[in-house]
């Protein structure tokens, strides 16, 4: 096979990574290089043809699909490596068979990236694929994460991840292959979607209701915020990265356990002693802080205000919470935290 | 299921909405689509997973990705999987490799008998599967469909070859929900399995499915699926052998898994109490139902059966595990 040599290495580190799968030394580097080269174009023919209604990738594009297949094996290729593969062409097979990650189309990371590589570069048989294996699940998705408002926003996403951006490449150009294309489109259409949501025109002030306007007027109130916003990032603070993502994720965006339980690695019941716990601390480091600051009154004023508002019960319970931890703080701690 | 908030959790995340939207976001770039989604997924490393953890407790904006993906994730969609027989298998390598110098000694007579015909050949294989000399396993199988020589029993100790499981029965080997990442105390364990391995398994068993399929096969695919998470159709293996010998100490173990895996504790616990009945020797399913009635809250039965654990588990290294587990709980 006539070496082509269509890769473009772009650091040692590549380098010596083609060497170690191609099993070359660093002065054979000539055959390491154009053996790559070669077998990556081998492995693109089949998946061309799928994706690209063609056989042949037109020359001119070549090394753009192979640098990106390249690119999604060298990610890959430290985790085979250390699992005991050998070689390039194995690696391939690998992605190639879904034997790299699951839940690609027809199974081949190879394919998902070649798509990709095909759909960033316009193809008109690629978009008609991408149609077909996505856009029933992209329309699924976006209702589930955002009902019918969501289906609307991803009505034409196709376009949204061809088209490009300002000052930044199209969206499709950031899948890597690290995971699926399916896994990766259902990321891009979640953080979309989001992001919409963020960037919303505020509401007018006639849209706001009754108490939102008060608390956004109330000067004491906009006190209490400079007041208490030191302090409840100390309290936050105190726990570790792992809790303090777990209570926002299971109090504030209502992940069920299970789902949080599979991701975190740990068992649903877990999931529940493990907030438990994190709740315990959370309230406890408040309550150490609100004592030992220097004005705990104020602190427990505001933080009834501002966080109870009108909950009744909420705020009860904050008070005693509170109060609690002032009695059994000694006074000398009284200065710890202030605003 | 989520139960309602207490007070406790109410209050919380009154606090943390407020905190949130008083104090702006501190990342000053976001991740990746592709890191959020591997993140969802369970497919980052440890070093990138800490890394991703910091920056989403902090970042609302890539939280709220994140919790969308998992507020919609299908079953499969997160790559937990269970770090059991294959470390195993490779820790005990030097062992393996002493029983296959051993049989060394004796492997004429598997030689002259491999393509003597099926049982000869099932048995050959067998030993060679038991000495982890999964090549020669594979080399083995492979001679005997030369030889016109196949058979489900065959294809199912090609998977046993395949995982690199050294026991014609994957449950007989690894029934313990730790071999399913559900380690002691419900931590859950996260080396995946290798895809290759899982790839080449599947390949086989898809190909084997046959009308009358023998209980090994049923049992190994069962194993199989449980290992792949897909708990619906282990479970489907085991009820075709538990229909016609409803007293299988093996299936009603895997069906215990797949009732515990699908969060399943009661019932799970139920049937590792018969298994414990039919086969006393059978120390997963003790294990197993200890681990159950943990999560069902009834600590002092789950005590009490992790007490007559003990003394049966037969390595130093299990026993001190077990010993040191029900030291933290207070034992």
């Amino acid at each position: 096979m006539m070496a082509t040599e269509t890769l473009n290495f772009a650091s040692t580190a590549e380098r010596e990574l083609c060497l170690r799968l191609v099993d070359a030394s660093a002065n054979d580097w000539p055959r390491a290089a154009a053996e790559a080269s070669d077998l990556l174009e081998q492995a693109l023919v089949v998946p061309a043809q799928h994706v690209c209604d063609q056989r042949v990738i037109p020359v001119a594009q070549r090394a753009a699909f192979v640098s990106r297949v390249w690119n999604c094996l060298t990610y890959h290729a430290p985790g085979y490596l250390a699992r005991g593969g050998r070689g390039l062409a194995p690696l391939i097979a690998a992605a190639e068979e879904n034997g790299l990650i699951a839940g690609c189309i027809e199974g081949s990371l190879l394919m998902d990236t070649t798509l990709a590589q095909a759909l960033e570069q316009k193809h008109a048989a690629a978009a008609a694929r991408f149609q077909t294996e996505f856009g029933t699940l992209l329309t699924s998705w976006a209702r589930r994460m955002r009902g019918e408002r969501g289906v609307a926003e991803v009505e034409n996403f196709a376009a949204e991840l061809i088209v490009s951006r300002p000052e930044s490449p199209p969206r499709i150009a950031g899948y890597r292959g690290q995971t699926s294309l399916k896994a990766w489109l259902k990321a891009v259409v979640a953080n979309f979607l989001v992001t919409r949501d963020r960037k919303r025109q505020p509401l007018t002030v006639a849209e706001l209701p009754e108490p939102a306007i008060v608390s956004t007027l109330d000067p004491d109130r906009n006190d209490c915020v400079g007041l208490l916003t030191p302090l409840l990032s100390a309290a936050v603070g105190s726990l570790d990265a792992e809790s303090v993502l777990l209570l926002k994720l299971t109090l504030i965006d209502h992940v069920p356990q299970t789902q949080l339980a599979a991701q975190l690695g740990i068992a649903p019941g877990n999931v529940t002693r493990r907030r438990q716990r994190a709740i315990a601390a959370f309230l406890a480091e408040l309550g150490r802080l609100a004592a030992a600051h220097a004005e705990p009154g104020r602190v427990s004023h505001c933080l009834e205000l501002t966080v109870a508002g009108d909950d009744r019960e909420l705020a009860q319970m904050l008070g005693q919470r509170l109060s609690e931890a002032i009695e059994q703080t000694p006074k000398s701690r009284n200065t710890e935290v202030t605003s | 299921m989520n139960l309602p908030p207490t007070l406790d959790e109410r209050l919380v995340a009154a606090i943390l909405r407020h905190q949130e939207s008083h104090q702006p976001d501190t990342a000053v770039a976001h991740l990746e689509p592709e890191t959020l989604a591997r993140f969802a997924a369970a497919e980052l490393p440890d070093g990138e997973r800490t890394a991703c953890i910091e920056h989403l407790a902090h970042c609302s904006e890539c939280r709220e990705t994140v919790a969308l993906l998992l507020l919609t994730a299908e079953p499969g969609d997160v790559t937990r999987a269970s770090n059991g027989w294959w470390s195993i298998a490779a820790h005990a390598w030097p062992v393996f490799a002493l029983a296959a110098s051993l049989l060394v000694a004796v492997g004429i007579w598997y030689r002259m008998s491999e393509l003597a015909g099926d049982a000869v050949t099932i048995a050959a294989v067998e030993s060679h599967l038991r000495a982890g000399e999964f090549a020669e396993v594979d080399r083995l199988i492979e001679q005997a469909k030369l030889n016109g020589i196949d058979s489900p029993q065959l294809t199912s100790l090609a998977v046993q070859s395949a995982r690199h499981i050294p026991d014609p029965l994957a449950l007989a080997y690894s029934g313990r929900l730790s071999d399913f990442g559900v380690d002691l105390g419900g931590i859950m364990a996260r080396d995946p399995q290798p895809s290759t391995a899982s790839a080449a398994a599947r390949r086989m068993l898809e190909q084997s499915a046959v009308a009358q399929e023998p209980r090994e096969l049923l049992l190994n695919r069962g194993h199989w699926e449980l290992s792949q998470q897909r708990y619906v159709e282990a479970q489907r293996n085991f009820e075709q052998v538990l229909a016609t010998h409803a007293d299988d100490p093996l299936a009603l173990l895997g069906r215990g898994l797949a009732e515990y895996l699908s969060e399943n504790y009661a019932d799970a616990e139920t049937t590792f109490a018969r298994v414990t009945q039919l086969a006393p020797e059978n120390l997963a399913a003790r294990w197993n139902r200890a681990m159950c009635l943990e999560e069902l809250g009834r600590l002092p039965e789950a005590l009490a059966v992790w007490r007559e654990l003990l003394p049966r588990l037969k390595t130093p290294s299990e026993r001190e595990r077990l010993e040191k587990y029900l030291r933290s709980l207070g034992q």
